[in-house]
């Protein structure tokens, strides 16, 4: 029912190609993050999924159900987007009302004790929040609403710390308690890779790779040394980013390496340390540009 | 749920929307009516004193309800995952209602002003038709012109919505475009046979004017039929954004 299935789509704004020829399944009841550096395509792609804009070709189906066709599959996402479409003059509880009306699954009650916890007052009116409680309050929306599938769209632009770990923390409650698939689209790689199952990573409107974080992470290394030995062990290898530090070198691997290259690297006296998400992300789209370019 | 269910909701969003700027309208409109009416009051002996209601003010009004009450509530709809026919459907049967209690309103009011200040109402059709119909062959009429307003209304800003920069000010500045050329064929520079044709006038004039009002009536309610289809077209492709 909660299946994702996006094949070939492209989308062209004029002269630019925002999705060029994306095919990708978003598996269901996981967290998904889709990443990517501004203008990489990611609202779009959302967009696309939701129906908010149209490709130029290709399809998306939800559950089976291509979504061009029956629309009525999308009342079960809800999709938050980064983008306010909520008039300044609604407040919200009367958006809270209509929400349930759409969404006939909505937990009310659990919208207001979310909106305590973030000491949300409900009396208030669109117009005047602040851009992280606007977040907020689309959070709780979304989270409430109880939806199959929930697209959130930079869910925490605008919040203090405490508050993404608050939304952070209620995010992994509703999905534990619910057989939802999320997908999840930040900038703020590194806060939220601990919530991630799998990540989808797009670059210049292309999939660039989909794969589940834990062997994404198992996947890359950074090796630190000497500068010659660093580029005599990794010399046949694929390299993403490399910064010299003096006559040290700091290299990111992107590959396997087995135990027996990982005992002669330490041998020769390099060192061996795991990279982050966020590491691995730059180091992909770094290089794509430089390869693009 | 259901698509009916569907769109019950979405129209009470569309009307819940609504209500406070129509509401705030009818105040002022009926109160300037009822002032206007009580002022001239003094004047019935002299002759010729009459009032014709609210009849044009709700013209406008609803014109501009179209234009200005689609954007935000087709976003609001967009954001809970409506579809686009759905709140089409939606959104015209709001119109069809808000016209239907203008229309009522606007009678029941012009009556009721007329009762309480003894000032004579003629409707602005009976200043047309240069009948006195009766109230039911009025209403249809009035609804007729409502709906051809709000639809009016509703087709500029659909086009607007849909059309990239150039269009955008191609369809601003249309207005002026077509009223000089208007006044090109008027002074005679394009062809001295269509001077002082009043197109646009006379268009009105036919449709008001040379039919009875039933066909009136019937002529407006056809062109409603075209704008709604034409706004159908529109949102039918329209991006949520």
């Amino acid at each position: 029912m909660n299946l994702i299935e996006l094949s070939d789509i492209s989308k062209q704004f004029g002269k630019t190609k925002a999705i060029d020829k994306v095919s990708i399944t978003f598996a269901p009841n996981k967290i998904h993050g889709l990443l990517g550096r501004n203008g990489a395509g990611k609202t779009t792609l959302l967009n696309i999924i939701n129906n908010r804009i149209f490709p130029d070709q290709g399809t998306v189906k939800i559950g089976g159900s291509s979504v061009k066709n029956d629309e009525q599959i999308l009342r079960n996402v809800f999709y938050m987007t980064e983008k306010n479409l909520y008039p300044e003059s609604y407040s919200l509880k009367e958006l809270l009302n209509l929400c349930k009306d759409f969404y006939p699954t909505t937990d009310l009650s659990c919208a207001n004790n979310l909106a305590e916890k973030f000491k949300l007052n409900m009396k208030q009116k669109i117009g005047g929040l602040s851009s992280g409680y606007l977040s907020i309050f689309k959070a709780i929306m979304a989270l409430s609403s109880n939806a199959l599938i929930l697209i959130l769209d930079e869910p925490v632009s605008g919040l203090d710390a405490n508050h993404r770990e608050l939304l952070y923390r209620e995010i992994l409650a509703s999905y534990a308690a619910k057989a939802q698939t999320i997908i999840i689209s930040t900038h703020l790689i590194e806060e939220i890779a601990t919530l991630l199952e799998e990540v989808a990573i797009i670059n210049n409107g292309k999939i660039l790779l989909q794969e589940p974080v834990e062997s994404l992470l198992q996947k890359a290394w950074i090796v630190a040394g000497e500068k010659s030995k660093v580029r005599r062990f990794t010399e046949s290898m694929r390299t993403l980013r490399t910064t010299p530090i003096g006559q040290r070198e700091e290299t990111l691997l992107f590959g396997q390496i087995d135990n027996e290259q990982l005992q002669t690297g330490k041998d020769i006296g390099l060192e061996f340390a795991r990279a982050s998400l966020q590491k691995i992300f730059i180091g992909l789209t770094d290089n794509m540009e430089a390869n693009h370019e | 749920m259901n698509r009916i269910e569907d769109i019950l909701k979405t129209s009470r969003m569309v009307l819940n929307a609504w209500k406070n700027t129509i509401g705030i309208y009818l105040g002022i409109a009926i109160f300037l009516s009822a002032y206007i009416v009580f002022s001239i009051r003094p004047f019935i002996n002299m002759g010729n004193t009459t009032h014709s209601g609210i009849t044009l003010p709700n013209i406008i009004f609803i014109f501009i309800l179209g234009i200005t009450g689609f954007y935000e509530e087709f976003s609001v709809a967009g954001s809970m995952n409506i579809n686009r026919r759905v709140y089409f459907t939606a959104h015209t049967f709001s119109l069809f209602i808000v016209v239907i209690f203008l229309s009522i309103v606007d009678m029941f009011s012009s009556h009721l002003l007329e009762l309480l200040s003894g000032v004579s109402f003629y409707h602005t059709a009976e200043l047309i038709f240069q009948i006195r119909p009766d109230d039911l062959i009025i209403l249809p009429f009035i609804a007729a012109i409502y709906l051809f307003a709000a639809t009016s209304g509703w087709l500029i800003r659909m086009l607007y919505y849909r059309a990239n920069k150039l269009q955008k000010m191609l369809l601003s500045l249309s207005p002026v475009i077509l009223l000089f050329l208007l006044r090109l064929l008027d002074f005679g520079f394009i062809s001295e046979q269509l001077r002082h044709t009043d197109i646009i006038p006379g268009f009105f004039v036919y449709l008001l004017n040379d039919l009875n009002i039933l066909m009136s009536s019937i002529l407006f309610f056809s062109i409603v039929l075209v704008n709604l289809f034409l706004c159908y077209l529109l949102i039918r492709r329209a991006p949520v954004a």
